[in-house]
């Protein structure tokens, strides 16, 4: 599997459907279920990337993740920002990776 | 029309008496001319505004200066990116290729799972392809608002450089875009991006490796950070996340389907309940978008 391929492939498909709405005007008038799937779908695609990958990442310490993540998680609620729970929820897992 | 009439008559200079001067149109001694806001009649496009507008034809300087908070923002977003490459055995050149080619991040960072995950080509491409599509609606409504200047090529490098929270900055600017405008817009935010991505990589190459392992959870940190946003605005954002959560460990763990295609159906499973579920009530997506950019709110997206 070549990587600068995939590189290639990914960005073609963030390209597309990015410059489609620039030279397409059909766009515009959608029906309204594909609207609301459009706008719901990145919603479903976070799921999907938290789990399984949170608790197999780890494997045999599948514990290290899950409380990395519900850090993360529970400071995204408590200050609404990114850079504070991404340092919060590597210094948890890191905790939990060396100490138990 | 009329209300043009009226304004140019007004600030058209005014004949004045011989013996005063004072203009003859006041009735009383001591009336002053009326005091109107100061209205640009000759910017970008000739004489045609003629209301009272700030936001007239935006800058590239004015352009800059909006994308400087996206730009410092997504700088410790593209580190973990950077971080999160070189966990996954990526080279430099690899990392910063991605950046400076894809310029999205959950975008990217789906690429990149799938990669480490060791997906097939075709389901990398569409798994990101879906991620994306939520562009061609961002798309479709600055497209709309885009000033007469950005026509015909120029329409491609505003449409690389769309992302959320370019598109939630220009929704709130009133007026028409001009090119100018959003080049520094995107220019800014794009430059954090990249630099980001190299420096966190950099950053990387020095931490200690209990360290390095424990960074292997930024990315799930960060989706779990986008996630509980997204719940606190729309509360069904949990069911939907939850759904997809199940489906994919389903097919990852029980039914041991490859990842790839495991996650474009989960996607698929959670997008049709969430659309399925979503509350109906206001009509055109156009207020829909707030939901997915919670500080868009603004009647200023036409």
């Amino acid at each position: 599997m070549n990587i600068w391929l995939m590189i290639v492939l990914s960005a073609f498909a963030t390209f597309l459907p990015r410059v489609v709405p620039y030279y397409a005007k059909f766009l515009r008038k959608l029906p309204r279920f594909a609207r609301k799937c459009m706008l719901v779908m990145p919603v479903a695609a976070l799921g999907a990337l938290l789990f399984p990958g949170t608790i197999v990442d780890f494997s045999p310490q599948w514990y290290a993740g899950l409380l990395g993540v519900a850090v993360a998680a529970a400071l995204a609620w408590w200050k609404g920002t990114i850079v504070l729970p991404i340092i919060g929820s590597v210094l948890a897992t890191w905790f939990a990776l060396t100490c138990f | 029309m009329f209300r043009s009439a009226t304004v140019s008559l007004i600030h058209a200079p005014l004949p004045q008496c011989a013996d005063r001067g004072r203009p003859f149109l006041s009735q009383k001694r001591n009336a002053s001319p009326p005091r109107l806001p100061r209205i640009p009649h000759f910017g970008y496009y000739g004489n045609t505004m003629n209301h009272y507008n700030p936001s007239y034809a935006p800058t590239l300087g004015q352009g800059f200066r909006a994308g400087v908070p996206i730009g410092v923002g997504y700088f410790p977003t593209a580190m973990a990116f950077g971080l999160v490459c070189r966990d996954i055995g990526l080279s430099l050149a690899q990392a910063v290729t991605f950046s400076l080619t894809n310029f999205a991040g959950s975008g990217q960072f789906l690429a990149v799972n799938l990669i480490a995950a060791k997906a097939t080509a075709a389901a990398l491409f569409l798994g990101v392809l879906m991620i994306n599509l939520r562009y061609m609606f961002m798309g479709a409504a600055i497209a709309g608002r885009l000033a007469e200047d950005a026509i015909g090529g120029k329409r491609l490098p505003i449409a690389f450089g769309t992302t959320d929270e370019v598109f939630s900055v220009s929704a709130l600017r009133p007026g028409k875009l001009t090119f100018p405008y959003m080049m520094g817009l995107e220019g800014i935010a794009y430059a954090g991006w990249v630099a980001g991505t190299a420096v966190g990589f950099l950053v990387g190459t020095i931490l200690p490796y209990a360290v390095q392992r424990a960074a292997a959870v930024t990315i799930y940190a960060m989706f779990a950070s986008l996630l509980v946003q997204e719940v606190k605005t729309n509360r069904t954002a949990i069911l939907v996340a939850g759904l997809s959560a199940i489906l994919n460990s389903l097919f990852v763990c029980i039914a041991g389907m490859p990842v790839g295609w495991s996650f474009v159906l989960a996607m698929l499973g959670g997008t049709i309940f969430g659309a399925w579920v979503m509350p109906d009530s206001d009509e055109d997506g156009q207020e829909k978008c707030e939901e997915i950019q919670p500080d868009a709110k603004s009647e200023a997206l036409v």
